[in-house]
């Protein structure tokens, strides 16, 4: 496809989506991110199709990824002639025949069903999605057709503006151009370690070694991280166009995408992309009728998490096994078959193309100092809103766990924030008004890593989390660091005696040091952050600590210790 | 690394048939590439990583077995012994672990005698346990067969145990 074709194309899908957007017939649009699916989108969607040839009803059935607010899913919208989008919450099959009934055959719009409409206005007493204190305060980048486009619809995806950026880059830019854009821009890599985009590019593009390589990396293997899957899942082609351009940028035909295979929806929504992108030429050679050719290579994860480390990954596609070598050379200068390689997140190549189309000025306008543009988290725990939120970097706790959040679940104290997921700290209510970017979360012993923030309430015991979080690391870790491999045995086997009642004078000490010792003599970041979640909860929370060791006693009541006291209570009793 | 082989000897043609396939798709590759996303295809018609089929592979491939079992023993996706015939997914992420999933690893150990990557005597029922399945407002969360079980309880639990060890067959342990 040359660049002429390609315009057509747009015009065409644009007035295929405007189509859509005020139809003649009703449009019925189930979602079916991951998020709807495991509440049972797939028999609403059954149900919904099966309530249409009962009633005889002509309506276009379509799906669409996550909006994000998953305590709400499934969500079923539908557009009426005439009639804004209006989305509906919490359908179960049961509730189909009734909702459609109402809807298209009675013309009632049911009010008390409905969770907003999907427009900028409000609708006969239903709000706008905009002015829901979920989405309120978000501003989407990323997430921009999350919700709204079927992400196995390319057409979808060029309607919205897809590809746009592919085109300016190949035929109005040259690579430099497209890394300078970047740089302005002031984007950081969302994996976790935040180091500037356009300068690992810059080093890429400029080594003279040759072939050079591009990766993205979508190996999500930490608990309650899932923003990177959703993304996939989504609107995988944000992510494609962001890798082509990438390729692009750094001078390499060659591509790789590195999924955890254990997300089957988004492996299986990428593969179809990747396959869409190359039948309509956005992959393949003379791209768009330019000079540059390249194509993108899909790779499963094998479930081992420290596969997300650079070195590791690499190894990994190379069929090694994924242990992480020494640094320097990093991997920009030393990487995939020993070559050159930019490795970039899924959320990371995701604001590219957005960059590309409407300028690095325009992005860095956005976030704080430090760090440019938009963040997007995964909320999780104990809050009433859990789900997929994307807000400009700056944004406070408090407004993601009250605001976006909603609060705690049952009303109960909020306890603590742990961000990182096990390479991050847990943040007690002191810093709730912490503006949430990558400087001030480290400032206070947190950490960005990939955005997972899991929310505690007062029944969490720190030292049952601290537990949990070493242990992960303890699996996780490749073994080959020594101060890595036994340093996270010796201090799980610590954890395990204090959360048994059999703690010593001396314990937390010895935790710290250990700690310490890990972070200082590890190579890769698992090891230089798996004492992390420890070490902040004894910063913060040191008396749940003593209570365990010095009075036997897990005050919220997690540690086996409180059920052998609690026993042995029953048996006096 | 602990490779059991299977106590019958292993059909490997549809092993051949992968190898075949994948070498024909990817013929630029080096061998080692090809080690992760063949056994991914095998333990997928196989339900596990037959110790033949790592034997066939090598040969295929023309590379030692010492690189195969290096890989195969690091990704802890790959599993070596045939699986029951129904896979418990119990996820264990930071939100299902402080909405207290211990309580349904207790009642899956107390009723089952089984804990994580372990597989009940009579073949019916393997344990899973992973990162995280990623609908954390559904914690403590589990999967079965592709259907997600939410905000279980211990009773809940005690339910889906009984329903999935009355929909599996008696004649044992299945072949994948």
């Amino acid at each position: 496809m040359k660049l002429p074709e390609f315009r057509e194309l747009q015009r065409k899908a644009r007035a295929d989506w405007e189509a859509l957007q005020k139809p003649e017939k009703p449009v019925i649009i189930v979602g079916m991110g991951g998020c709807g699916i495991a509440k049972g989108a797939k028999k609403v969607l059954a149900a919904v199709e099966a309530e249409l040839r009962r009633l005889g009803v002509q309506a276009t059935v379509r799906k669409t990824g996550c909006i994000g607010i998953d305590s709400e899913e499934p969500l079923v919208d539908i557009i009426r002639p005439g009639r804004p989008r209006v989305s509906y919450r919490r359908v179960s099959p049961e509730m189909v025949p009734e909702l459609l009934r109402s809807c298209l055959v009675r013309g009632d719009h049911r009010p008390d069903l409905a969770m907003a409409t999907i427009a900028d206005e409000a609708f006969d007493g239903i709000p706008s999605w905009r002015d829901l204190d979920f989405f309120r305060n978000q501003q989407r980048i990323v997430l921009r057709n999350a919700g709204h486009t079927d992400p196995d619809s390319i057409e979808d995806y060029i309607a919205r503006g897809g590809y746009q950026a592919l085109a300016k880059a190949l035929t109005e830019m040259a690579p430099e151009d497209v890394i300078e854009e970047m740089k302005k821009s002031g984007l950081r890599g969302r994996g976790g370690a935040g180091f500037p985009c356009g300068i690992k590019w810059e080093s890429a593009r400029t080594d003279r070694q040759n072939p050079k390589y591009m990766i993205c990396n979508a190996h999500e293997g930490e608990p309650n991280v899932f923003k990177d899957r959703r993304i996939l899942e989504a609107d995988p082609h944000a992510v494609i166009e962001g890798l082509i351009i990438a390729g692009y940028a750094i001078g390499t035909r060659f591509g790789y995408i590195y999924v955890g295979a254990e997300f089957p929806l988004a492996v299986e929504r990428t593969l179809r992309a990747i396959k869409e992108a190359r039948k309509f030429g956005f992959l393949g050679e003379r791209i768009l009728g330019s000079k540059f050719s390249y194509d993108i290579s899909p790779k499963l994860g094998g479930g081992a998490y420290v596969c997300g480390e650079s070195s590791a990954l690499m190894f990994s596609i190379e069929g090694k096994r994924g242990m992480p070598r020494t640094k320097p050379p990093r991997s920009v200068e030393f990487g995939l078959w020993g070559k050159p390689t930019s490795l970039n997140n899924v959320e990371t190549l995701s604001n590219v193309a957005q960059i590309i189309v409407n300028g690095g000025d325009w992005y860095a306008g956005i976030g704080t100092e430090g760090s440019k543009g938009t963040k997007v988290f995964s909320l999780s725990g104990m809050i009433k809103r859990p789900g997929l939120i994307e807000v400009p970097m700056g944004t406070t706790l408090r407004e993601l766990v009250y605001g976006a959040g909603g609060g705690i679940l049952n009303d109960r104290e909020f306890k603590a924030v742990q961000t990182g997921g096990p390479s991050g700290g847990c943040l007690p209510s002191q810093h709730l008004d912490l503006p949430v970017d990558f400087e001030s979360l480290d400032s206070v012993g947190g950490n960005m890593g990939s955005g997972g923030f899991v929310v505690f309430d007062e029944t969490i015991c720190m030292v049952d989390v601290s537990r949990y979080f070493m242990k992960f690391n303890r699996d996780h870790s490749c073994g080959k660091c020594t101060p890595c491999r036994l340093g996270t045995k010796a201090s799980l086997e610590i954890l395990e005696r204090i959360a048994s009642g059999n703690g010593r004078e001396g314990d937390v000490e010895l935790l710290e040091h250990t700690g310490r010792q890990i972070i200082d003599l590890s190579l890769c970041g698992l090891g230089q952050t798996a004492p992390l979640p420890v070490l902040s909860a004894i910063q913060y929370f040191r008396d749940e600590f003593d209570t365990h060791i010095n009075e036997k006693r897990c005050p919220a009541g997690v540690c086996e210790i409180a059920t052998e006291a609690e026993s042995s209570l029953v048996r006096q009793g | 690394m602990v490779v059991v082989g299977s106590p019958k000897a292993v059909d490997l043609s549809k092993a051949g048939e992968i190898i075949d396939r994948y070498m024909d798709e990817n013929p630029n590759e080096v061998p080692e590439e090809a080690i992760i996303p063949i056994f991914q295809q095998i333990q997928e018609v196989y339900g596990y990583v037959p110790q033949s089929a790592a034997d066939l592979v090598a040969d295929r491939l023309g590379i030692f077995l010492t690189p195969i079992y290096g890989s195969l023993s690091f990704y802890s996706d790959f599993r070596f012994a045939p699986p029951g015939q129904k896979i418990i997914f119990l996820c264990d992420g930071a939100a299902c672990h402080i909405r207290r999933n211990q309580v349904l690893l207790d009642v899956i150990k107390g009723r089952l005698g089984i804990g994580p990557r372990e597989t009940t005597p009579d073949g019916k029922i393997t344990l899973e346990t992973t990162t995280c399945l990623g609908a954390c407002d559904l914690a403590p969360l589990i999967e079965v067969e592709h259907s997600f079980h939410g905000n279980m309880t211990a009773e809940d639990m005690e339910k889906l145990i009984d329903s999935l060890l009355s929909s599996t067959d008696t004649t044992g342990r299945s072949e994948g």
